[in-house]
C-alpha cells in the first residue's frame, strides 16, 4: 500500500472514523499501532517482523543506557542497528558491486531490503543518543513500537524524534475543524505534486520525453544545456516527489492531530549551501547535524578539523542513501560547497567586498541553484563514467549548440521550473501584502478554481502507478 | 448567524471546488473525445473493426472475415497457422481519405496470402496458412518493437513465426515504452529473454541504457531499484479492485482522456507559439537513431535465435517539399538500416519512395489547422494495397518457406 493509493486513502478514513469515538490515549495507541502494523505489513510480512524485532531491540537497549548511560552501551546500541542496516541495506548491494562473480554469495539475492529502513533505524538511533544524553524519556513498549512503526512516517519519514512524538501520543486531541481542513488539503497537494508534477517532469506526456528519458540515455551526446536542464529537472522531480509524499504524510498525521516536522522549505530559494539543508530534507539533515556533526565537529577546535567534519557528516548523508560511490561523491560535493561558502564568506569580511543587496541575493540565490542543480547529476546517474561524461559536457563550450533530446523535454521542463519559481514568488507576494486584507480575500474567493484544477489534474494522472524515489532508500 | 458565517468560512472553499470538478466532470462526459482521432488530422480514421465488412467492395465474404480477424486485438494463436505478426506505427493502421473497399496493408496482406493459401487449409508443399496479426502501435519505437517482437516469440504457443516490420524514420526519434508495452516486458519469460538478450550484447553501447531500466525496475523515476509491493499481493488485489470499482464512476472513468486532452491541449498551445506545423523539419538525434538501430539489430538476433523469418521493410515517406524529414536524415537511414539486415541474412525492403504523392491523399491539404495540415504520415486506402501487392511481390512466395525447408529436414 503506497500513500498514493486509494487503498491508502480508504485506510486512512477507516482509522480516522475508528479513532473518532475513542477517548483514551491508551485506546489511540493500540489503534494506531495495530494500524501501523497493518499498514506496513501489507509490504510484506518479513518486513514486519524485522521492524518488530528492530524496535523491541531498541526498547531493551534504551532501557540499559536509561539505567546507566555509558559510552560503550551507546556503542553497542549504534553497532546493532548499523549492523541491521548493513545486513539488509548495504551489504547486498556492496557485494554484487565489488565481486565481479558474485555466484558463492547468491544467497544475498535473497535478501530484500525493508521499506523504510533507513528511517525507523536511524528514529531508533536518535533515541538511543537522547537517552546518553539524559533526556528525559520513558516510553512505554507500546509507544515506542508505535514511535517506530507510526503508518504516515513508516515509509520514508520525516525522520520524527521521540521527544516531540512521545507528547502528542499521550493525549486524545479535540477533533478540530482547521486540522481536517489543512490535513485534506496537504494530502491532495502532495498527491498532485507526486502523481502530476513529478511525473510530468520524469516521463513527460509521452514515453521518453523527460527527464527519465535524458538520463538512461547513456550513450551520450548531451550537450551543455542538456545536462543543466536534465540536471535542475530532475531536482525539481526529486522535490515533488520527496516533498509531495512529505505533504501527503504530515497531511495524514493532522487529521489525527498529530503534528510532524516538516521536511521542505522552499529549498530551490536558498541563497546559500549552508540554508539549502535548512531548507531540504531537514528532518535528516538536521538529524545529521545534531547527532553526527554536532560531536564530531567538538571533538577538536581547529578550524580544519571542524572544515572535515562537514564533508565526513555529508559523506555519510550520502551514504545513508546507498553503499554508491555516487551517493559518497554527492555527499562530498555538498561538503566540499558548505566549505566553499563558509571560505567565501571569510573573504567576503577579509576584503569587505560590498554589493548592492539585491544584486548580492540575486547572485548568490543563482550561484546556489546551479550548483546544487548540477550536483544531482552523481545522484541520479547511473554509473561514475556518466556523471564526469554530463559534468564535463557542462565545462565544455562547443557542447552548447548540441540539443539531443525531445523538444518536448525542453519546453516542459523549462516550463514547469518556470511555474515553480513564479509560484512561490507569488505566495511569497501575497504574504507581503498580509497588512491589507483584499489580496487574501479575492485569492481566498477564487481559491476554489485552484483546486478544482489541481483535483481534476490529480484524479486524470492517478491511474499512473506511483513510486517514491526514496521509498528505495 | 454565526454558525451561518463559520460555515461558509469552512464550506465555500471545498464545496465550490468540488461543484467546479463535478461540472468539468459533466462537460467530460457529455464531449465526444476518441484520444486515437484527436491528435491526428480529421481526416485519417484508424481501423477498429467494421470498416472493412461495411465498405469493402470486391472481396467475399471469406476474405472480409480474414481482413476483420487482422484487426482482433489479443487474438491467440491456435497453432495450426503460421503466425505473422505484422509491426509498424501508425501509419499501418490508419487511412487517410477512407473510401468504401478501403483496407490497411496488413488487411491487404491478409487477403492475397490466403489466396495463395486458404485459411485452414495447406498448399502443395504443406505450407500452412498464414494469419496476419496486427501488433502496430502509434508513434511505435525500437524498444517497444523488440518488446513486442518478443512477447509475441515467448508465448506458448507462440504468437509470430514470422515478422513484417515497418521500421519507420520519424520513430528513431524515441526511445520511450509506454506502460502497456512496458507490462509486457515485465511478463518473467519476456523478462528472462530480454535479459539474455542484453547480456550477449556487450558490442552494443547503447542498448544497455536503453533497455536496463526498464529490466531493473518496474519505475523510470530513479535508476536505483526501488522498493515495490510485492507483486500479486493482497494490498496489489485490493487496490486493482478498488481502481476497477472507481472506473464505474464517471469522472475517474475519463481519466486517461482527460489526461490526453492536457497533452493535446499542451501541443496546440506548444505549436501555435511556436508555430510549428507538420513541415516543421524534425531532425532524428544521433544517440536515439544509433540507439533505435541496435535496439533493431537486437530484434533480429532474438528473431534469429527463436527462428523467426523476418521481412523489414523502409516506410514510406511523403515525396514532396517542404518536408520534415531531413535528406541527410533520409540518407543515412537509406544506408543504415539494409546494411543492418544484411549482416543478419533479412530481407529489407527499400519502401522509402514507393507511394506517389498523388496517393497520399484525394483532397488538397495546404490549409492550415488540425483539420487540414499537410500530413506526412499516412497515405489513402490506395497506397496501403498498393504496398500490400508490392510486399507480396518482393517476399510473398517466400513467407513462412522457413517453415516449409524445416519440416522437410525434420522428415
Amino acid at each position: 500500500m503506497t500513500v498514493t493509493s486509494l487503498s491508502y486513502l480508504l485506510f486512512v478514513l477507516i482509522i480516522w472514523l475508528l479513532a473518532r469515538p475513542l477517548k483514551s490515549a491508551k485506546a489511540r495507541q493500540i489503534l494506531f499501532l495495530v494500524a501501523s502494523y497493518v499498514f506496513y505489513g501489507s509490504w510484506g510480512g518479513i518486513f514486519l517482523a524485522i521492524l518488530l524485532a528492530s524496535s523491541i531491540l531498541n526498547y531493551g537497549l534504551g532501557i540499559l543506557i536509561r539505567y546507566r548511560p555509558t559510552l560503550g552501551r551507546l556503542w553497542f546500541g549504534i553497532g546493532l542497528n548499523l549492523l541491521l542496516l548493513v545486513l539488509f541495506k548495504y551489504l547486498p548491494s556492496a557485494i554484487f558491486v565489488s565481486v565481479p562473480n558474485p555466484t558463492s554469495f547468491s544467497f544475498l539475492h535473497e535478501i530484500v531490503m525493508p521499506v523504510g529502513i533507513s528511517f525507523w533505524t536511524f528514529q531508533a538511533l536518535s533515541y538511543l543518543f537522547d537517552l546518553y544524553r539524559e533526556e528525559d524519556l520513558d516510553p512505554t513498549l507500546i509507544e515506542f513500537c508505535l514511535y517506530m512503526a507510526f503508518w504516515p512516517t513508516v515509509l520514508a519519514g520525516p525522520v520524527c524524534r521521540l521527544p516531540e512524538m512521545l507528547p502528542q501520543f499521550r493525549q486524545v486531541p479535540p477533533v478540530r475543524w482547521d486540522d481536517i481542513s489543512e490535513g485534506t488539503r496537504r494530502i491532495l497537494i502532495g498527491l498532485f505534486m507526486k502523481m502530476v508534477l513529478a511525473e510530468v517532469l520524469a516521463n513527460g506526456f509521452s514515453p521518453g520525453e523527460g527527464v527519465a528519458a535524458g538520463f538512461d540515455q547513456t550513450s551520450g551526446g548531451w550537450g551543455g544545456l542538456d545536462v543543466w536542464l536534465l540536471s535542475t529537472g530532475y531536482g525539481l522531480q526529486l522535490f515533488f516527489d520527496f516533498a509531495g509524499y512529505s505533504h501527503i504524510v504530515i497531511g495524514t498525521a493532522l487529521l489525527f492531530g498529530v503534528s510532524l516536522q516538516e521536511n521542505f522549505d522552499r529549498p530551490y530559494f536558498s541563497q546559500t549551501p549552508s540554508e539549502f539543508w535548512t531548507r531540504w530534507h531537514l528532518s535528516l539533515s538536521f538529524w545529521i547535524r545534531d547527532y553526527v556533526f554536532m560531536p564530531l565537529a567538538t571533538v577538536q577546535r581547529e578550524i580544519w578539523w571542524r572544515y572535515t567534519s562537514l564533508v565526513l557528516a555529508m559523506m555519510l548523508f550520502g551514504l545513508w542513501h546507498g553503499a554508491t560511490a555516487l551517493f559518497l561523491l554527492w555527499g562530498a560535493y555538498h561538503g566540499l560547497l558548505l566549505v566553499a561558502h563558509r571560505k567565501l564568506q571569510q573573504l567576503q569580511r577579509r576584503w569587505k567586498i560590498r554589493l548592492p543587496e539585491s544584486v548580492f541575493s540575486v547572485l548568490s540565490w543563482g550561484v546556489t541553484f546551479g550548483l546544487v542543480s548540477l550536483g544531482w547529476v552523481f545522484f541520479r546517474t547511473h554509473d561514475v563514467a556518466q556523471a564526469l561524461t554530463m559534468l564535463g559536457s557542462v565545462l565544455s563550450p562547443r557542447g552548447y549548440g548540441q540539443l539531443a533530446l525531445r523538444p518536448n523535454f525542453y519546453i516542459l521542463t523549462s516550463l514547469i521550473i518556470l511555474g515553480y519559481f513564479v509560484y512561490h514568488l507569488i505566495e511569497m507576494g501575497l504574504v507581503h501584502l498580509k497588512k491589507n486584507p483584499w489580496p487574501e480575500r479575492i485569492f481566498w474567493l477564487v481559491s476554489p478554481v485552484q483546486y478544482a484544477v489541481v483535483l481534476l489534474l490529480t484524479i486524470a494522472w492517478s491511474k499512473q502507478e506511483a513510486v517514491f524515489v526514496y521509498f528505495q532508500f | 448567524m454565526r454558525s451561518l458565517k463559520t460555515l461558509i468560512r469552512h464550506g465555500y472553499v471545498p464545496l465550490t471546488s468540488l461543484c467546479l470538478v463535478l461540472l468539468i466532470a459533466h462537460w467530460l462526459r457529455t464531449a465526444a473525445f476518441d484520444p486515437l482521432v484527436a491528435a491526428q488530422n480529421e481526416r485519417i480514421r484508424f481501423q477498429r473493426g467494421g470498416e472493412s465488412a461495411t465498405n469493402a467492395a470486391g472481396l467475399g465474404p471469406a476474405e472480409l472475415a480474414l481482413a476483420e480477424r487482422v484487426l482482433e486485438k489479443h487474438r491467440a494463436s491456435d497453432g495450426k497457422h503460421t503466425e505473422l505478426l505484422y509491426v509498424g506505427n501508425s501509419q499501418t493502421m490508419a487511412i487517410m481519405d477512407q473510401k468504401p473497399g478501403d483496407m490497411i496493408t496488413p488487411q491487404w496482406l491478409q487477403v492475397l496470402l490466403a489466396r495463395q493459401v486458404p485459411f485452414g487449409q495447406r498448399d502443395k508443399n504443406g505450407a500452412k496458412h498464414i494469419d496476419v496479426n496486427l501488433g502496430s502501435l502509434p508513434n511505435i519505437t525500437a524498444p517497444e518493437l523488440l518488446i513486442q517482437l518478443v512477447a509475441a516469440g515467448e508465448k506458448s504457443p507462440r504468437q509470430v513465426d514470422i515478422l513484417v516490420a515497418a521500421v519507420v524514420l520519424e520513430e528513431f526519434r524515441g526511445l520511450g515504452i509506454r506502460d502497456e508495452v512496458e507490462k509486457l516486458a515485465d511478463l518473467p519469460t519476456v523478462k528472462t529473454r530480454l535479459r539474455s538478450l542484453l547480456d550477449q550484447g556487450h558490442e552494443l553501447p547503447t542498448i544497455h541504457s536503453s533497455l536496463q531500466s526498464l529490466l531493473n525496475s518496474n519505475s523510470s523515476t530513479s535508476n536505483q531499484s526501488t522498493g515495490d509491493v510485492p507483486t500479486g499481493s493482497h494490498s496489489q488485489r485490493v487496490e486493482k479492485h478498488l481502481q476497477e470499482s472507481l472506473d464505474r464512476v464517471p469522472l475517474f472513468s475519463e481519466r486517461d482522456n482527460l489526461r490526453m486532452q492536457v497533452a493535446l491541449g499542451y501541443h496546440g498551445w506548444r505549436n501555435r507559439l511556436l508555430g510549428i506545423t507538420t513541415t516543421s523539419v524534425r531532425p532524428v538525434p544521433e544517440s536515439s537513431y544509433r540507439a533505435s538501430l541496435e535496439i533493431i539489430e537486437l530484434a533480429l538476433r532474438y528473431a534469429q535465435s527463436a527462428n523467426i523469418q523476418v521481412v523489414i521493410y523502409l516506410a514510406p515517406i511523403r515525396p514532396i517539399q517542404p518536408n520534415p524529414n531531413l535528406p541527410s536524415d533520409v540518407a543515412r537511414f537509406r544506408r543504415d538500416v539494409p546494411a543492418l539486415c544484411q549482416r543478419y541474412e533479412v530481407k529489407c525492403l527499400d519502401y522509402l519512395d514507393l507511394v506517389p504523392e498523388a496517393l497520399w491523399t484525394n483532397y488538397p491539404d495546404e490549409a492550415v489547422g488540425s483539420e487540414g495540415e499537410r500530413d506526412f504520415a499516412h497515405f489513402t486506402g490506395a497506397a496501403h494495397k498498393l504496398l500490400a501487392e508490392k510486399l507480396m511481390a518482393d517476399v510473398g512466395q517466400q513467407l513462412g518457406i522457413v517453415e516449409q525447408e524445416e519440416k522437410v529436414s525434420r522428415r
